[in-house]
């Protein structure tokens, strides 16, 4: 519950956090004082500029925006009725915000968000400045582990979501530990009360720090949600106990380092979840998929059309958050029931007649899982495209394409006609494909996406399904291609 | 909130896929001239064992890839090249080791295997004098020196194999490297490190950095890596050993002159079609570092 004189009660708030502390000045209705005001001005005019050119604007307003204030983001943050709410982690973080915002916008909350997944300090200032223009009540942002110390200390977020951590650009961090202290120092950040909903069976978030004065709140998975073909599976990144080192002992392990575990050293162990998924029914072609989730009012079940592992695991992470913010159990299933797909993450569109799955590939866990959908598909004459780029935010070091498990497509590939290497560092990928095991004449390389594209569509069998798997920046490459070609819509106009 | 009651525990597992699916493909199919070069010099049961170091501790940079690299490689000769873990507390018998691999980790996890590679260290010596093929990459490299001096903290002893020593420094070193190497030609690779690893009289470094193409050991000297014998220690990430099949290939045949003479290395290592080997490694080269 907001304090200060302008602040509505919020009658869905049954679950209302102490909410954040009121900054001087800038509350709600008022003016804004004249350097929030031209900043705020200058960033909305800079993204109608955009838009009038056909581009989309993610962080340029918001980089115009900072730099006559640096302190927007926090005044307009405060001045929302809703608050904000911050999600953070390696993998999900676009996806389960997007259903999370389904979620919120069934309530009738009408968020400012960043859902083209520009989660840097610029992005995040974008958001919030479009949303001032737009008549938000709320902040839902995805927001970059780096950046989470900025967002807590800034935005005062009235809930904070972690998905997990998984090794990811390297470049930038150096050490996974590092992205885990930094997302930490952005909970110390939070207010006293906030929320803070956290994978249990994520040993690294579970045992983040900085979170003494919030509202826990976990999530994850029961064992019998998981389906015995997909238990223990995939590379682990740390399987040693995050607070003494010791081995971490599981019973079972669900994915990489998940699962239920117990450190043999120190008595670390998983934290009971609130918010569990207790029944996982996998989709197939044409059929969603199904899941049940315990929450503390009973339980909820629900269809969910996105596949694998890692999207039930959003799905209850977002649950879990709009639980947490009052939400109506009935609206959580009515939303995640009806969520089809977020932002170049598994997005279906058509390619010259087959079905195409646009899907952003990261990391070696990410990239792993995405890989794993692929093969899964059982239509024959399937086509794979890997675009792997080296810019800053796809990560300069490529290194991670040897810790992800090509060579479970390898095995895979008779159901492939084509596996194509694309991108600026097509080179390297189609190096990894062939000591991966990918047959020669399978294998081709197309450095320029819309190329590599055009050749998988030519190779794919009709009908077949055509999987595209591209880092950041060649997903933007590859999305601007396909809008041209009006195979997709903008995404500022979805 | 009690912590949930875990079920009996299961091994974590190491998903080594790679190897399994390796030992499955016929040699032939892999190679049909090395198959029958192999079979011509009477040599169909050439075997080499890789060990593979602390796999669980020491793999944060996709330094599978060069477990990988030199497996298919011996595969694709007709090479029967057996891949052997060990971590923590597990035995090892140096005399059955052909070749090592040693990767790099997060601090916490570098100090477990430095503390249990101390243990080992007269063995690994005795051997690497022998000329025992190993490749070290970043905190495998900084172990195999003398010491590592980390920011805070105790210094770490190291095996001593290579004569280095490693100190923590301030600035990280990262980016894309192309360094000059003498006979195993360019290599390539990406290196991201703040040690600063300086080398003695004892060992020579493995390339020269390229002006404008990367750091190396600390960023002064101008120097990346060291090799000594047949011990490469260095701080490219890759993974290397793809990209650079010169010093897959280094590796390869001073394992099978070591443990089945100069003649028997001469016909095994046969010319492969690195032609993709080729593309990516021209392509490094043109990248900013």
């Amino acid at each position: 519950m907001r304090t200060g004189a302008d602040a509505a009660p919020d009658p869905q708030d049954q679950e209302g956090s102490a909410g954040p502390d009121r900054r001087g000045g800038g509350v709600g209705g008022d003016r804004l004082p004249l350097r929030p005001a031209l900043a705020l001005a200058a960033g909305r005019l800079t993204a109608a500029v955009l838009r009038r050119f056909g581009r989309g604007a993610t962080t340029l307003p918001g980089r115009v925006a900072l730099r006559l204030d640096p302190h927007l983001p926090g005044r307009l943050a405060s001045r929302l009725p809703h608050g904000a709410c911050v999600i953070s982690g390696t993998n999900g973080k676009t996806t389960t915000s997007a259903m999370l915002a389904a979620i919120l916008a069934r309530r009738g909350w009408h968020l400012a968000h960043n859902r083209g997944g520009a989660n840097l300090r610029t992005g995040i200032a974008t958001a919030l400045l479009l949303g001032a223009g737009g008549g938000a009540d709320a902040a839902l942002l995805e927001v970059d582990e780096a950046t989470m110390p900025f967002a807590g200390r800034e935005l005062r977020p009235r809930l904070a979501l972690v998905t997990n951590f998984f090794r990811d650009q390297l470049d930038r961090y150096g050490e996974l530990e590092t992205a885990v202290a930094l997302v930490g120092r952005g909970l110390a950040a939070l207010p006293s009360g906030a929320a803070a909903v956290v994978n249990a069976d994520d040993p690294l978030a579970a045992s983040m720090g900085g979170r003494d004065h919030l509202r826990p709140l976990h999530f994850g998975l029961d064992p019998a949600a998981l389906p015995a073909e997909e238990a223990g599976a995939g590379p682990s990144d740390a399987p040693r106990c995050p607070r003494c080192g010791a081995a971490l002992l599981y019973g079972p392990r669900y994915y990489a380092h998940l699962g239920v575990y117990r450190c043999g050293g120190c008595g670390f162990a998983r934290p009971r979840p609130e918010v569990l998924a207790t029944a996982w029914t996998p989709g197939a072609a044409g059929r969603p998929g199904e899941v049940t989730l315990r929450i503390p009012a009973g339980s909820i079940t629900f269809p969910l059309a996105l596949p694998g592992l890692y999207n039930v695991y959003n799905a209850t992470a977002a649950a879990a958050a709009a639980l947490a913010l009052g939400t109506a159990p009935e609206d959580v299933a009515g939303a995640l029931g009806a969520f089809r797909h977020a932002f170049g993450r598994m997005e279906w569109l058509d390619l010259a007649g087959h079905p195409a799955c646009l899907a952003l590939v990261k990391n070696p866990a990410g990239c792993s899982t995405v890989l794993r959908t692929a093969t899964a598909d059982p239509a024959r004459g399937k086509a794979l495209v890997l675009l792997l780029n080296d810019r800053y935010a796809d990560g300069t070091d490529v290194s991670w394409i040897w810790d992800t498990d090509f060579e479970a497509l390898a095995a895979a590939q008779e159901g492939f006609a084509a596996v194509i290497a694309g991108g600026r560092r097509a080179a390297d990928m189609a190096l990894r494909l062939k000591y991966a095991g990918v047959a020669p004449e399978r294998l081709a390389v197309h450095a320029e996406p819309e190329a590599a594209m055009a050749a998988a569509a030519r190779a794919a069998a009709p009908g077949a399904g055509v999987y595209i798997l591209p880092t950041y920046t060649a997903m933007l490459q590859a999305r601007a291609a396909l809008v041209r070609q009006g195979r997709l819509q903008p995404f500022w106009e979805v | 909130m009690g912590p949930e009651e875990p079920r009996p525990p299961q091994e974590v597992d190491g998903g080594h896929a790679a190897e399994a699916q390796m030992a499955a493909t016929p040699v032939a199919a892999r190679n049909p001239q090395a198959a029958a070069s192999a079979a011509g010099a009477g040599l169909s049961a050439v075997r080499l064992t890789l060990l593979h170091l602390y796999p669980d501790l020491l793999n944060i940079y996709g330094d599978r890839g060069n477990v990988l690299a030199l497996a298919r490689r011996a595969g694709w000769r007709g090479i029967d090249l057996g891949v052997r873990e060990a971590s923590v507390g597990e035995a090892v018998d140096w005399g059955t080791v052909d070749l090592v691999c040693i990767g790099g980790g997060e601090d916490r996890k570098q100090a477990l295997a430095a503390e249990d590679l101390a243990r080992r260290a007269e063995g690994l010596r005795a051997a690497v004098e022998g000329g025992l093929p190993v490749l070290a990459v970043c905190g495998g490299y900084q172990l195999l020196g003398a010491y590592y001096q980390p920011a805070e903290g105790e210094r770490l002893p190291g095996v001593g194999v290579l004569d280095a020593h490693t100190v923590a420094g301030r600035r990280r070193m990262i980016g894309n490297v192309v360094l000059d190497a003498g006979e195993l030609g360019t290599l390539v690779g990406f290196e991201n490190h703040s040690g600063q690893t300086f080398l003695g009289p004892g060992c020579r470094p493995l390339g020269r950095v390229r002006p404008g193409h990367g750091g190396g050991n600390n960023g002064r000297d101008g120097g990346e890596g060291a090799l000594h014998r047949r011990c490469v220690g260095t701080y490219l990430h890759g993974s290397v050993l793809p990209k650079n099949p010169a010093l897959a290939d280094f590796l390869l045949r001073g394992a099978l002159e070591r443990r089945h003479g100069g003649a028997a290395a001469a016909a095994a290592m046969c010319p492969l079609d690195d032609a993709l080997e080729a593309g990516a490694h021209r392509a490094a080269e043109g990248l900013r570092g």
